[in-house]
């Protein structure tokens, strides 16, 4: 908790300390290649740093660090755009394409693939689908995205098929 | 080979991979913080100190030389190169992304930023070529006073300059254009 008068030095040493590893995952949805997502982090790290000069708490600590780390993170996505053009998709348009057989290898492969189905998605779709990954709730991923609950709720009902057709071909549903 | 991924443990994969990269340490991220500060003050300096030069050069000209035209066109010329620092000071310098805002209202920011920047770059003939035209064209009819074609000659590099700043300019602009194009195919 941040007590009163801590200074953006502090603020910044607390979230790193806290979110630190969540913002690592996040560069690296957003990033493939290794070099430049030691860039990119360390880009959302200087955000985060800088963005401590005027926090007001207005929203929660954990609002604020995955509002900034997606805005630098998706300034970078659309620089490297400019460079390196893929097709991105939308999770409705993800939903109509058809999974290939769900792999038979453990976590590393598992990863890999959900890495590669986040790296082909459009930004806002691949913020709701980070934040449903580390766990958050519906209300939360509105707070950070400025998705309304309903439109948060389908696109989290969209990921749940795609994980489930891509990682579960027989049935049950991601959590 | 029996499957060793549970597909209800989707999120704990994700959340439990390997952390590959040291975390930076605040004093290096304060010393880039100060790096890209001076980086943007230093481009803003040399914006200023060209123009400043220009303001020089031709205030020197109103106090040498005495042919009144070439004087009213000094001064006309330093009045335009004010009004385009005023312009650029005005209307170039970006608009400031408020760090935490949420991502569909980052997205918009960037679209009317981009946006702004085409538009003004369009308009570029009107508050970057336009304040120094009258100042050039009286300056130049006082170095030679013209006549028939020589009229013509004198006024051509005048001419290549500012048609090169707008060609340059349309296609700055008609590069934002297809940024705007491939922002709004991102969002849909």
């Amino acid at each position: 908790m941040i007590v009163e008068g801590s200074t953006q030095d502090d603020r910044y040493r607390e979230a790193a300390d806290a979110y630190g590893a969540a913002l690592e995952r996040l560069a690296r949805a957003y990033e493939a290649d290794p070099d430049h997502r030691r860039d990119l982090l360390q880009e959302i790290h200087l955000a985060l740093w800088r963005s401590f000069a005027g926090w007001d708490a207005r929203c929660s600590m954990r609002t604020w660090v995955y509002r900034v780390a997606h805005n630098a993170a998706t300034s970078h996505a659309m620089r490297q755009r400019r460079v390196n053009s893929h097709v991105l998709l939308s999770l409705e348009e993800l939903d109509q394409v058809p999974s290939p057989p769900a792999p038979d290898a453990g976590r590393q492969e598992a990863l890999s693939r959900l890495l590669t189905l986040v790296h082909g998605l459009k930004p806002l779709d691949r913020q709701v689908i980070l934040s449903y990954l580390e766990g958050m709730d519906a209300a939360a991923i509105g707070e950070i995205t400025g998705l309304a609950p309903g439109n948060v709720a389908t696109k989290i009902h969209r990921i749940k098929s795609i994980l489930t057709r891509s990682f579960h071909q027989g049935g049950r549903h991601a959590k | 080979m029996p499957n060793e991924f549970p597909p209800d443990d989707i999120r704990n994969v994700w959340q439990n991979q390997p952390v590959e990269n040291a975390p930076m340490p605040l004093e290096e991220i304060q010393r880039r913080a100060r790096r890209f500060e001076k980086r943007i003050d230093r481009r803003n300096l040399r914006e200023y100190i060209g123009a400043a030069i220009g303001i020089a050069i031709f205030t020197f000209y109103i106090f040498k030389f005495p042919n009144p035209l070439m004087r009213t066109g000094s001064a006309l010329i330093i009045a335009g190169l004010l009004c385009v620092v005023v312009q650029i000071y005005k209307r170039a310098s970006p608009g400031k992304l408020p760090a935490d805002l949420a991502l569909t209202a980052s997205l918009e920011f960037h679209r009317r930023e981009l946006v702004r920047q085409r538009d003004l770059l369009r308009s570029v003939l009107w508050w970057y070529v336009g304040p120094l035209v009258p100042g050039l064209v009286v300056f130049a009819a006082s170095v030679r006073p013209p006549r028939g074609a020589v009229a013509v000659i004198n006024a051509l590099p005048f001419l290549c300059i500012f048609g090169l700043v707008l060609w340059l300019n349309r296609r700055a602009a008609d590069r934002l254009d297809r940024q705007i194009v491939e922002l709004d195919n991102l969002e849909s």
